[in-house]
């Protein structure tokens, strides 16, 4: 039967016959389940194929079937709402056998009003457009739910909300030292996100990949704390879910974890080295004599192993001494010295761009190391803190090695950790809590639903839209949010997700949303301008590399001759200048720092048009400003919106105009584009920050506790004023609307996916008699000030 | 008020309850009301009491782990204080750092804990101890001891915010799981202001009340569905909002009402400026202030960045407690300077200072503390070697110099019991 049905149906035309099946009692449930594993492997479904066709295929071979099918899709829809995928009912099950066992009552399903907003705003980030919602609620497809969710899995809300997600858990910050990679990082994550690569393939290319950021973006993870020590215990906090970060100057106090489990660790990912920007054979720290390789650990080890370790390390031995043989200076003590003295200031662009791994570079013990099996200054070999150890095999570097080791299905934290995440994220709650603070004590509040969680994610081989796909489309997620608080430290049985306020980049881009409607198409991980200068960089690191050390005595020379004779110049001048007595000391000091500036400019282009050639060198001083590309830009009117305006008379145009700068004028932000297309972080201050945007310090520092100077923003900034401009698509649609009733359900639809309740109604009914004109004005304004305006129900 | 104390859970009735008593009745009341009722459960937390010493605190936070060998915690001559020298100051017997010039004409007000010792050797942890005596773990979030202070006191100034952090930082475990009025108000640029503080030009104040009474009611019915302490947040911070607005000290946030000479003296930076706006806000009944300085945490090159770092605290600490002086309002106004750690005594190879928990310094001036005072000492600033002060011990002594009750035993919300200090001891020697 298998064989059968799946040639002739595919896609989610399946799951409705299952659900027929199931209702009609032909086949068993634990049979349709079987069934489904079987086409969860048929190529429909292949997790990396998300985002070109979400639209469900459904491919009939004889009308017989069709048939079945439309009987199907009735007889499902008087049923609804059921799981329409096996693996949600699955979990709906596990749910229902704790809620029996706890006697806790189940919540009531949410209405679909309810839901479409969650639904728009817990996977896009924002809330629907009014047609948006009004497609969903008049849709009658029974379908339609699934088919929503799929369709916003697929489009790059997602890839935002997403984005800003992670953004706050590696603490992505693109306004420190290194500007370049850190955006390039963005975009990378961004194109991951997007392209749903799998998760842990994801981690496998941050962990390991090395180069310029010109080759990857992924390198901006270990440029994020230039590699030092403690960027171990971040790594592992984020996706092994453990805290380590005491055992680095000691002994965990709370935890198993040793000091020298710690440096056993970070030996396996010291050896990316942030500062390898060097000309080769110049850099002092490579010719520096490299710490011996440690001997391996055999201890425990079976024979096999000790075989495998010793090869390893044979390699790496021979391998040492290639490096070194290679990157022996071949220019003299003196030439080399000119060469670096020419090269500093022409340099200083590659620095924070580059990384490269480095086999010898290893952790040396403390030199307070105060335990017993080991001494201070100690090299010690590179060594797992759990599960099987990460032993290299053929090629592979002991980086690689770690790498394949934390995100392999048999690392018995990596998939628990992340499949938590996306529970807490759909939920609002993990099953484990706090989720980066596992110890061997720590037990899941439903410890077979968190295994079949990490089980689900392995199967789905880590494609977290198909992961979430099947979270979104459990029956208890589509429930109603619990109406009595769950309290931090309480037990909770997942009878519904959360009530939960929405994020920082949540309120912003639904503030978008009102103001433009859908901004998703703001979403792009393509900065051409970046590329462009990342591409220069890489031409002067290539240009620099092939031309070595040798090829740019000459130049060098030349140019620290033009310094010297500058310096000489200076000096004349500065004696002159004293002499003259005529200006003041400070007058003297400015005018000779300007001309020492532009003589040091001079010479340094003068020295890249010797390197690079002309147009190259003007290219790469010009230098990369991401200012008007595609942060800040100019306010960029829509088609509607010009339309919008030319109707206006010329005085309300200007105003409309004024009012739409406005926020630009307070922030500097352009409220009409994604959050995750701001500055990341935003400055404190702004609107993203008020609202608790993470200042990417710590990891996941997001806050969305309450604030005076939130509700200030919404009662006296000029949100309200934006939204009620006649650039503003919200006021446009209402503008539209005749009578006042009309214009007020209106604003209750794009704020709330629903229409006034009648208790409400007659609240508005009072204002329209009481205001007139203005309450259409005061309404937006009441309801963005209003508690529920902030919240996922 | 009242429709907010309905909803509470029987815990934070209670709670408010004993805020009112304390407000009414005065220290003594709910002092041993409080810990007769917890006698047993809290034998270990502190049983002292005084009559406050301090009305006010303003605490200087140096984010990220400030070295305690290059600012308060010299050792003069050792090889641990790497570049830095050990300098006179206006109290015998007090040295401090050499890039802290000015602030060494101040140390005469000031008792310097050079035996401060955490367990907390990472930022987030050792910041979160530091505010809140407890670490973080388990689910519960601490309050901090602005909003203790507001607890068991009252607000100096009820149309403003009882505490204020100006920070830049994303977060802070501010009023912990006290209700929302507890929360303190966090301000990212002293300079800007309170930012949204006046109303829209084209609102009236009867169009603005229209529409805050319109909000509450179109929001009775989810407030009524989801009566959860996040969703009351709101309407309470939206009340505060509208009282601050009012106030008449709304002026306090307004540096530009300084004269130039005053401003420049604290220097044109944010810390200088935000310990202007503590000293203005203090003047107008706020009691608890904090001013965040970052960028301590150097791994690297401590001597090339250090210097910068310095004497942005030199120039503002110094104005602070000057001006302070100058207004009369030093005896009742501790100030506080702080980190979460100190560094290591060695210079490590990138020629930076890495985390040190073990020994680190804090300073405290004003608030009825001794002037010129040392306590605690440690060998070269790398062991404590007498009179070791951890962190909950630091919390008691501020506390205790606030006429805080030490014992008094509040509940989360999860019914789980905490104290002002956890068992910290306050260090009652440091009194004059």
């Amino acid at each position: 039967m298998d064989g059968t049905v799946t040639k002739v149906v595919l896609g989610q035309g399946l799951k409705t016959s299952v659900g027929f099946l199931q209702m009609a009692g032909h086949i068993r449930l634990e049979m349709a389940e079987r069934f489904f594993r079987n086409i969860d492997r048929c190529p429909t479904f292949q997790p990396h194929e998300w985002g070109c066709n979400p639209a469900p295929r459904v491919n009939t071979h004889s009308s017989a079937m069709k048939h079945v099918l439309l009987l199907a899709l009735v007889a499902w829809a008087s049923l609804s709402p059921a799981a329409v995928l096996p693996e949600s009912t699955k979990i709906d099950e596990l749910l229902t056998r704790q809620w029996e066992k706890q006697g806790v009552k189940v919540n009531p399903p949410a209405s679909e009003e309810t839901l479409v907003r969650r639904l728009y705003l817990d996977i896009a980030g924002r809330v629907p457009t009014v047609e948006e919602a009004e497609a969903f609620l008049s849709s009658r497809d029974p379908q339609k739910r699934s088919k929503l969710i799929d369709q916003l899995l697929a489009g790059d809300g997602f890839t935002s909300h997403m984005f800003n997600y992670w953004a706050d858990v590696l603490r992505l910050t693109d306004n420190v030292k290194g500007r370049v990679t850190a955006q390039a990082y963005e975009e990378w994550l961004k194109g991951k996100v997007k392209a749903n690569t799998p998760f842990d393939q994801m981690v496998r290319e941050l962990l390991t990949t090395e180069g310029g950021a010109w080759d990857s973006g992924a390198i901006g993870f270990y440029m994020r704390d230039e590699n030092q020590l403690d960027h171990l215990a971040y790594t592992v906090q984020v996706f092994l879910g453990t805290q380590i970060v005491c055992a680095q100057c000691h002994n965990h106090p709370f935890d198993k974890w040793t000091q020298r489990d710690y440096y056993q660790m970070a030996a396996y990912t010291y050896g990316m080295d942030t500062r390898a920007y060097n000309v080769p054979g110049l850099n002092k720290r490579a010719d520096a004599k490299s710490s011996p390789l440690p001997r391996p650990d055999l201890t425990g080890k079976t024979e096999e192993e000790k075989r495998q370790i010793i090869k390893q390390y044979k390699r790496q031995v021979a391998a040492t001494k290639k490096n070194e043989s290679e990157s022996r200076p071949q220019v003299s003590r003196e030439d080399a010295k000119q060469v670096r003295e020419a090269m500093q200031d022409v340099m200083r662009p590659l620095r924070y761009t580059n990384i490269n791994w480095n086999d010898n570079r290893m952790p040396k013990l403390p030199h307070d190391y105060a335990y017993d099996d080991a001494k201070p200054g100690d090299v010690l070999p590179a060594r797992a803190m759990f599960g099987h150890d990460a032993i290299p095999v053929g090629n592979e570097t002991r980086l690689e090695a770690f790498a394949r080791w934390m995100t392999s299905p048999e690392n018995p934290r990596f998939t628990t950790v992340v499949a938590n995440r996306m529970w807490k994220r759909v939920f609002g709650m993990g099953l484990i809590e706090p989720v980066d603070e596992i110890m061997d004590s720590t037990v899941a509040s439903n410890p077979e639903l968190m295994d079949y969680l990490a089980q689900l994610m392995i199967e789905k081989k880590y494609s977290l839209k198909s992961f979430l796909r099947v979270l979104y489309n459990t029956e208890s997620y589509q429930r109603e949010a619990p109406r009595t608080e769950v309290l931090a430290g309480e037990p909770y049985h997942f009878t519904g997700p959360l009530l939960r306020r929405m994020s920082a980049e949540q309120v912003w881009d639904t503030m978008a949303t009102l103001i433009s409607g859908n901004t998703d198409s703001t979403v792009d991980e393509e900065n051409v301008r970046l590329a462009r200068y990342l591409d220069d960089l890489k031409f002067l690191m290539t240009t620099i590399r092939d031309t070595g050390a040798e090829g740019l005595i000459e130049v060098a020379k030349k140019a620290n001759a033009t310094n010297e004779a500058n310096l000489a110049a200076l000096e004349a001048k500065r004696k002159a200048l004293m002499e003259s007595g005529k200006d003041s000391d400070v007058e003297t000091a400015k005018a000779l720092a300007r001309e020492a500036n532009a003589l040091r400019r001079e010479r340094q282009r003068d020295l890249l048009v010797d390197i690079l050639g002309e147009e190259r060198a003007g290219d790469l001083r010009n230098g990369y400003n991401d200012k008007g590309a595609k942060k800040g830009g100019p306010v960029v009117l829509t088609e509607e919106m010009k339309e919008k305006l030319a109707e206006l008379p010329r005085k309300d145009r200007k105003e409309a105009m004024q009012k739409m700068t406005a926020v630009r004028g307070l922030n500097g932000l352009d409220p009409r584009i994604r959050a995750s297309e701001q500055p990341s972080p935003a400055k404190p201050g702004t609107f993203l920050r008020t609202f608790g945007q993470s200042d990417r310090e710590e990891i996941e520092n997001a806050s969305r506790d309450a604030s005076v100077p939130q509700a200030l923003a919404l009662l006296n900034g000029p949100a309200v004023e934006i939204l009620t401009s006649p650039g503003s698509l919200l006021q446009q649609k209402v503008s539209a609307e005749k009578s006042p009733t009309a214009q007020i359900e209106r604003v209750y639809q794009a704020f709330f996916s629903r229409a006034p309740s009648k208790a409400e109604q007659d609240v508005l009914n009072e204002v329209i008699r009481e205001r007139g004109d203005r309450a259409v004005e005061d309404i937006v304004h009441a309801l963005l000030t209003s508690s529920q305006f902030l919240f996922i129900q | 008020m009242n429709s907010l104390l309905a909803k509470a859970d029987p815990f934070s009735r209670r709670d408010f309850a004993f805020s009112v008593a304390k407000t009414c009745l005065g220290v003594s009341v709910l002092g041993a009301a409080g810990s007769r009722l917890q006698a047993v459960a809290f034998e270990d937390s502190s049983k002292a009491k005084q009559v406050a010493t301090a009305r006010n605190v303003i605490y200087l936070y140096m984010s990220g782990g400030m070295t305690h060998l290059d600012t308060f915690g010299v050792s003069p001559g050792a090889p641990t204080m790497g570049e830095t020298s050990a300098i006179a100051t206006s109290a015998d017997g007090v040295q401090v750092g050499s890039m802290l010039p000015n602030v060494a004409k101040t140390m005469h007000h000031a008792t310097v804990i050079n035996s401060m010792t955490s367990t907390q050797g990472a930022h987030a942890q050792g910041n979160y101890f530091m505010h809140t005596s407890y670490t973080p773990r388990g689910a519960t979030r601490h309050p901090t001891m602005g909003a203790w202070l507001q607890k068991f006191q009252s607000k100096g100034n009820e149309t403003l915010p009882g505490s204020i952090v100006i920070s830049s930082e994303s977060r802070h475990p501010g009023g912990g799981f006290f209700e929302a009025d507890f929360q303190p108000l966090v301000i990212n640029d002293p300079t800007a202001g309170l930012a949204n503080s006046h109303r829209l030009a084209s609102l009236s104040e009867a169009d603005l009340d229209y529409r805050m009474r319109l909000s509450a009611r179109l929001d009775g019915a989810f407030r009524q569905t989801y009566q959860h302490a996040t969703v009351r947040a709101y309407s309470e911070v939206y009340n505060q909002a509208v009282r601050v607005m009012k106030s008449e000290d709304l002026v306090a946030f307004n540096l530009e009402e300084e004269p130039a000479e005053v401003r420049a003296a604290y220097g044109s930076d944010k810390f200088g400026q935000g310990c202007l706006l503590a000293r203005r806000l203090i003047e107008h009944g706020v009691r608890h202030v904090e001013v965040n300085l970052g960028g301590w945490d150097m791994h690297q090159d401590i001597y090339s960045r250090l210097p910068e770092k310095a004497a942005v605290l030199d120039t503002a600490l110094a104005a602070l407690i000057h001006d302070l002086e100058r207004r009369g309002l030093l005896n009742d106004t501790l100030v506080v300077l702080s980190s979460e750690f100190g560094r290591t005594p060695d210079i490590n190879q990138n020629g930076g200072r890495d985390h040190y928990p073990k020994a680190f310094t804090s300073v405290l001036w004003g608030g009825g503390v001794k002037g010129g005072y040392v306590h605690g000492k440690t060998d070269k600033g790398i062991e404590v070697t007498e009179d070791a002060v951890n962190v909950p011990d630091l919390n008691a002594t501020i506390a205790y110099a606030l006429g805080l009750p030490l014992d008094t035993v509040l509940y989360s919300p999860t019914k789980r019991p905490f104290t002002i200090a956890d068992k910290g001891r306050p260090l009652t020697q440091l009194f004059a």
